[in-house]
């Protein structure tokens, strides 16, 4: 079993709503975005707007699991990669090691509250039961763990069952966001990797990640030789893996 | 910035030198002066050096280190992983160190000379060598940022460390410490220009590799950080101090605070270097944007 | 003991309806989702998601105020209900009694959900002079295919309800998929896509869509009827026209067979400043691959020629026989509860109201059963007003209107101002009283979607902070106190009365969440069977499709649609187009925001915190604007500044600035709006002379960095 999603790029009509949805699934302190939109037009002859809705790739040769010191973050047997938050010491040299850029650390700054200084709001208090961040620690996108295990519990299917689902993916209007099993070469998000030639970003950095985009008009490497490397040998997906 | 805008083109990092950052800076420059001294010290035998080279290392960039942390209580965890991360390894370094030079010192002042004392001395240079490695292996290992993933880095700094540590060790001679004089003057400048064709090197090897390494190097000679490369690493850390250092060469006797003020230059330009290094590492952006 | 629940209700943070989950713990929202077993299917937007910032945001009006200092100085009191709505009475009573019950105004913003109260309101006092952004939006379309088709909604079918998805779509001046404009929902429009063959964006500005359209037509703003009229040439002229329908089914045909003979491919690709080729393709495309819908998106009725534009349109749809059939535009079978308009068309127009109405005698068709505000206003500013009481609520005249220092004039000129919202915008701060407003989490409420085939509970989940008032027990209140008949004992009798023909009452309906005709209880081809017309046909007065339109004959318009530039444009005022050569269209809408809404939400503006003005790379060059400068924006009426963003997707000789603006921080009564809002930038001197609507999105004006 291996996590895995898929954003078409043809679909996403640049909403935000897969931020918002994130940041009330995990009461996320104001600065802090987990996902996050890069967003790029061309001119030219064949002009094309594209909205790259990125956030941690859960990449299995993850480079931040390499590096984190304390082991606070991790791998888990479903490829999702963790971090624990009681565990993490703050060093960032994780945030440094992604080439994705997809943590963030939280600091005081970034914790002030929704109207600093002027009212805690009710979801905000209740966040701080439900949902404990740690100034002073890192974080990024989990695939939702929490949302994934409690389904799991239930018998669900993460992926088709909203339940066990993604909250982005769930509130996607575009349904631009795919979400599966890559070792399930059957499941929806393996079948449109392969039929769609899903690609990683950056692959040269063989980081493997468990994020794939699907029929991405402005290019996906900024060094052309490695863009064409990646072409010959299409991102493999469920069925070989 | 807004959550957009970010990620589409050069993009520093940020986490390990702005804002809280350049206690990171400090703590990097202090392990390679810290451990450069230690060894320049275990040649002449001074146990000044050493002792100072153990402040340094246990007490600033001990310091440092701790003040960065998001969580300091934690700091007890850093050592966990030393299997895959070079951060962890590198603490347990410092630490090697801080444990094996203490013991040493200890024996060098009441049991000098005998066998454990000799044993400690190789144990604690080695650490020293770790220490002064280590950081570089911390970014080299990086390959998210292309200006620091060269094999020259570690070397670059180790350089570095020792040409500092050359530095000081000329200071305490000329505050009588048993260091000759003459001798870290000659190592001093020898290493500048090594340490100077290096950076030339390793700054032509990163703007040749690919378009964001370039982009760094570029950033340095040309953009934001011009000020720091010209002023701190070229005109201080390199033109100055050899100036000073051919000057002791052919004019016999040069004036200590002369000796003092480039010793200075080279430390400023120590620190310059790691500041340009880490300031202008960047990523590549997440998607390219053609044309 | 904690108690959690699910509560389920319907968003209205825009033109509304997607359905929603809302987990409630201890009286506390802990968490926000959509409803999957809705109609909208569990997608929500950043915006109604962001509505858990809303609700408890430190600014919320909580207690009725009244004004102490002078208009607009931000001295206030508070009061209660009580005293609020004396005084309310009291001066609508003494204003009825000199002046008449026209010299009540009634208005509003565009929908949230609550038109028909505003209608009801303003009809039992007596008044018709409701003062609505209807003729700038939406009302122009549903005017117009009233008269065309007799019916006055249509709509496309996205829904594949008749076995079908539109082979061909336009999407026209329209951003569907991040504004879910009228209550057409984005995820069915996104939805509908994956059936498309043609996809053909109309628009001067690349958009998500139109990078992945068959055909992007980047058009000049404001002359949209020419193509559409160029397009029916096309297609008549190269006989593809529909022949079963338009034979069977119209009237007029060979009178607007001659009518399009002037709009030649060439001469309408000169005007429009699109290719030749496409034009043909396009029509081409839209003939042949039928079935095909066109959604109409509101920046056409914002433009002074915008009657004709959107008949022009509407003839389109006719020539391709592309009403009615599955997977083309449709009129909707309403649910069970009936019509809801009817919870105010039960109150008959009187004569004595029309003839009250502001505007009734220039814009017939815009000001026939509303006023027309921008007469309100330049009455107001030149001192012999009909209005002289204004019951606002929930929408800003001082953004949303053309020329805002004319506006801001007019607002100073109104003897009593009333004023309901939930925050202090520009609007509230020159209000006489205030009155504190609930947000839909706060609030139970019918929500009634604007395409009609269904309506959704809006249950409460939550108190309203200090005294805040459901908009619907505003209006009942001020109802019971001017027309004690016609309004009901409490929100929940009106409710149930609002239900009645489902036979269900309200706490029913709430629970059921959702009440709506949709797949097979839809019926196609109304017009050939007995639905509108005994034998078939459609309702209008010859009984027929009007592509020659008998009543705008007789109210002594053109019949036949007609191209006409704007009222500033490089070819009508080419003087002019010299001091200011580039042509400015405000108003392509932002995702994460609804109009001057939501700037204050601070997720909301994280993701853009300064109005941003699209301009071409190589204009911006010319101009020496970089990308994330500030840029001046000027006009003959004045100058505001936005942030310039080089978008390579802008025609050269357009730029796009943000619409509806003010910065919530910056200090009142007018919180930065003169610096921001593109309306200081409008003009009201031209307008549509069946509509009345004014160029808001054709324009001239020229752009400089700001030093
Ligand atoms: N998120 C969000 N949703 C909204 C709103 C909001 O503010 N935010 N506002 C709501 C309201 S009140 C309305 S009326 C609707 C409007 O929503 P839509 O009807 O979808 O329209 P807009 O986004 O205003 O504009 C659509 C497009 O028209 C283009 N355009 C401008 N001028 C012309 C022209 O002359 N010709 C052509 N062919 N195209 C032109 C613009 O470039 C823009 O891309 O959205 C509603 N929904
Ligand atoms: N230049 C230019 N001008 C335009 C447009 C354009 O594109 N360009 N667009 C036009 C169009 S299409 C429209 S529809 C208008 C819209 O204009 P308006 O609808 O007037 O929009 P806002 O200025 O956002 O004002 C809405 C007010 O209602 C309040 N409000 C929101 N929800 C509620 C509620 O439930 N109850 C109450 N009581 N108050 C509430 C908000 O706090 C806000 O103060 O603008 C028009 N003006
Ligand atoms: S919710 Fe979907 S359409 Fe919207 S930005 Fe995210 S991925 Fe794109
Ligand atoms: S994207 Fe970054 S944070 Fe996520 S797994 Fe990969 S390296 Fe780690
Ligand atoms: S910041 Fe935390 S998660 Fe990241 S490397 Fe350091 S300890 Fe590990
Ligand atoms: S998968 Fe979950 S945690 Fe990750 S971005 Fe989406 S909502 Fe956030
Ligand atoms: S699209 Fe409209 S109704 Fe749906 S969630 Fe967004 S604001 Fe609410
Ligand atoms: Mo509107």
């Amino acid at each position: 079993m291996r996590w895995g999603m898929a954003v078409d790029l043809t679909q996403c009509v640049r909403c935000y709503a897969c931020v918002a949805a994130c940041r009330i699934e995990h009461f996320l302190p104001m600065g802090m975005s987990w996902p996050r939109l890069v967003a790029m037009e061309t001119g030219g002859d064949s002009p094309t707007v594209s909205t790259y809705s990125v956030r941690c790739n859960q990449c299995q040769n993850a480079p931040c699991v390499e590096v984190c010191p304390t082991g606070a973050t991790y791998q888990r047997e479903d490829g999702i990669v963790v971090i624990d938050q009681d565990k993490c010491v703050g060093c960032r040299y994780c945030i440094i090691a992604c080439p994705y850029q997809n943590r963030t650390f939280l600091s005081k700054d970034k914790d002030k509250g929704f109207f600093p200084g002027r009212v805690e709001t009710d979801f905000e208090k209740a966040g701080k039961k439900l949902y404990r961040h740690q100034v002073g620690t890192t974080e990024k996108c989990n695939f939702c763990v929490e949302r994934i295990d409690a389904g799991l519990a239930k018998g669900l299917k993460p992926g088709v069952d909203r339940e066990a689902t993604p909250a982005c993916v769930n509130t996607c209007p575009a349904q631009a966001l795919t979400f599966g099993d890559l070792d399930d070469p059957n499941s929806e998000i393996s079948r449109l990797i392969k039929e769609k030639n899903g690609f990683q970003l950056h692959p040269e950095y063989d980081t493997d990640p468990s994020v794939y985009f699907i029929d991405g008009k402005i290019g996906y490497s900024d060094e052309p030789e490695l863009r064409d490397d990646s072409r010959q040998e299409p991102a493999s997906a469920g069925a070989e893996r | 910035m807004e959550i957009h805008e970010w990620m589409i083109n050069y993009t520093r990092q940020t986490e390990w030198i702005d804002r809280r950052g350049i206690f990171l800076w400090i703590a990097f420059y202090a392990g390679g002066l810290g451990g450069g001294l230690y060894l320049v010290s275990l040649y002449f035998n001074s146990l000044w050096g050493m002792f100072i080279s153990w402040l340094i290392i246990a007490v600033i960039k001990g310091a440092a280190h701790l003040i960065y942390l998001g969580k300091p209580l934690r700091f007890w965890r850093i050592v966990f992983r030393p299997n895959s991360s070079w951060l962890a390894r590198g603490i347990i370094f410092v630490l090697a160190f801080v444990v094996f030079a203490a013991v040493q010192l200890a024996l060098s002042f009441w049991l000098p000379g005998t066998a454990v004392e000799i044993a400690f001395k190789v144990l604690a240079g080695m650490a020293a060598l770790a220490v002064t490695v280590y950081t570089g292996f911390v970014l080299n290992t990086v390959k998210a940022v292309p200006f620091w993933n060269s094999t020259l880095l570690p070397l670059l700094f180790v350089l570095c460390g020792i040409l500092g540590g050359f530095g000081l060790a000329v200071i305490i001679g000329l505050n009588g410490g048993n260091v000759n004089v003459a001798i870290a003057e000659t190592g001093s400048r020898w290493l500048l220009i090594v340490n100077a064709l290096l950076i030339v090197v390793y700054l032509w090897a990163a703007a040749n590799r690919e378009t964001t390494g370039k982009k760094s190097v570029m950033e340095q000679m040309r953009g934001n950080l011009a000020p720091v490369f010209w002023v701190g690493i070229v005109a201080l850390g390199i033109i100055i101090p050899l100036a000073i250092a051919f000057s002791s060469y052919f004019v016999s006797e040069v004036s200590s605070a002369l000796l003092v003020t480039g010793v200075a230059c080279e430390v400023i330009g120590g620190l310059a270097l790691r500041y340009c290094v880490l300031k202008a590492g960047a990523y590549k952006p997440l998607v390219a944007i053609a044309g | 003991m904690s108690e959690k629940k699910i509560i389920k209700t319907t968003c209205k943070s825009c033109h509304g309806g997607c359905g929603v989950l809302v987990t409630v713990e201890n009286g506390t929202i802990i968490h926000i989702e959509g409803n999957p077993d809705t109609p909208t299917l569990g997608t929500m937007c950043s915006k109604g998601l962001s509505s858990i910032q809303h609700i408890n945001h430190p600014d919320r009006l909580k207690y009725p105020l009244k004004r102490t200092g002078k208009r607009g100085e931000g001295k206030w009191q508070r009061i209660s209900w009580d005293e609020a709505l004396d005084t309310i009475e009291s001066k609508m009573k003494e204003s009825i009694e000199k002046y008449g019950p026209s010299s009540i105004a009634v208005s509003q913003g565009t929908g949230r959900g609550y038109n028909r109260y505003t209608h009801r309101l303003a009809r039992s006092i007596g008044t018709a002079n409701i003062i609505t952004p209807g003729y700038i939006c939406h009302s122009p379309r549903l005017g117009m295919y009233g008269l065309v088709t007799g019916y006055g909604r249509l709509y496309c079918d996205y829904h594949g309800w008749g076995g079908e998805f539109p082979k061909t779509q336009i999407s026209w001046a329209k951003q569907l998929e991040i504004s879910s404009a009228d209550s057409e929902m984005a995820v069915w429009f996104l939805n509908s896509l994956k059936h498309v063959k043609n996809l053909i964006v109309i628009d001067p500005r690349e958009t998500a869509l139109s990078s992945r359209a068959t055909l992007w037509l980047q058009i000049r703003p404001g002359t949209d009827a020419a193509l559409a009229l160029g397009m029916i040439n096309i297609i008549i002229n190269e006989g593809l026209w529909d022949k079963e329908f338009v034979d069977n089914w119209t009237y007029g045909f060979d009178k607007l067979k001659e009518r399009v003979q002037e709009y030649t491919p060439e001469k309408v690709a000169e005007i429009t400043w699109l290719k030749k080729e496409d034009i043909i393709k396009a029509a081409r495309l839209f003939a042949e691959d039928t079935p095909g819908c066109i959604q109409v998106g509101s920046s056409l009725e914002r433009q002074a020629n915008c009657g004709q534009t959107v008949r022009s349109i509407i003839c389109l749809l006719g020539v391709t026989g592309n009403i009615e059939r599955p997977g083309s535009m449709m009129s909707w079978i309403v649910p069970d509860s009936g019509l809801l308009e009817e919870f105010f068309q039960e109150l008959p127009l009187t004569d004595e109201m029309r003839k009250g109405i502001v505007g009734s005698e220039t814009y017939r068709m815009g000001a026939a059963r509303t006023a027309h505000s921008d007469s309100v206003v330049k009455q107001l500013v030149n001192g012999d007003s009909v209005v002289k009481v204004w019951f606002s609520v929930g929408g800003q005249q001082i953004l949303h209107l053309a020329n805002t220092q004319e506006v801001l004039q007019a607002i100073h000129n109104v003897d009593f101002l009333v004023h309901a919202d939930q925050f202090m915008g520009p609007m509230a701060e020159h209000a006489d009283i205030l009155l504190p407003a609930a947000h839909w989490l706060e609030m139970d409420d019918i929500y009634n979607m604007h395409p009609r085939f269904m309506i959704e509970a809006i249950n409460k989940t939550v108190d309203p902070p200090g005294e805040a008032w459901p908009d619907n027990k505003i209006f009942n209140e001020v109802g019971r106190r001017m027309a004690p008949d016609l309004w009901f004992e409490n929100v929940e009798k009106m409710l149930d009365y609002t239900v009645r023909k489902a036979n269900i009452t309200w706490k029913d309906f709430s629970k059921m969440g959702v009440l709506a005709k949709i797949g097979k209880d839809q019926i196609y081809y109304k017009y050939k069977t007995d639905y509108w017309k005994k034998g078939g046909g459609f309702p209008a007065p010859t009984g027929k499709f009007e592509f020659f339109s008998t009543v705008l004959e007789d109210m002594g318009y053109d019949a036949l649609p007609y191209f006409q530039e704007p009222g500033e444009s490089p070819v009508s005022t080419p003087e002019l187009a010299k001091e200011y050569p580039l042509v400015l269209s405000t108003g392509y809408r932002q995702p994460f925001y609804f109009l001057s809404q939501y700037r204050n939400i601070p997720w909301l503006r994280s993701f853009q915190k300064d109005p941003v003005v699209q301009i071409h790379p190589d204009t911006a060059k010319e101009y020496g604007i970089e990308d994330g400068d500030w840029a001046w924006i000027e006009s003959p009426r004045g100058r505001i500044k936005q942030k310039a963003r080089l978008f390579p997707g802008i025609h050269p000789k357009v730029i796009m600035a943000t619409a509806n603006c003010f910065n919530p921080e910056e200090p009142g009564p007018l919180h930065g709006l003169l610096t921001s809002n593109p309306n200081v930038l409008t003009s009201n001197d031209h307008c549509d002379p069946m509509f009345g609507s004014p160029d808001l999105t054709a324009l001239l004006c020229k752009v400089y960095k700001v030093e």
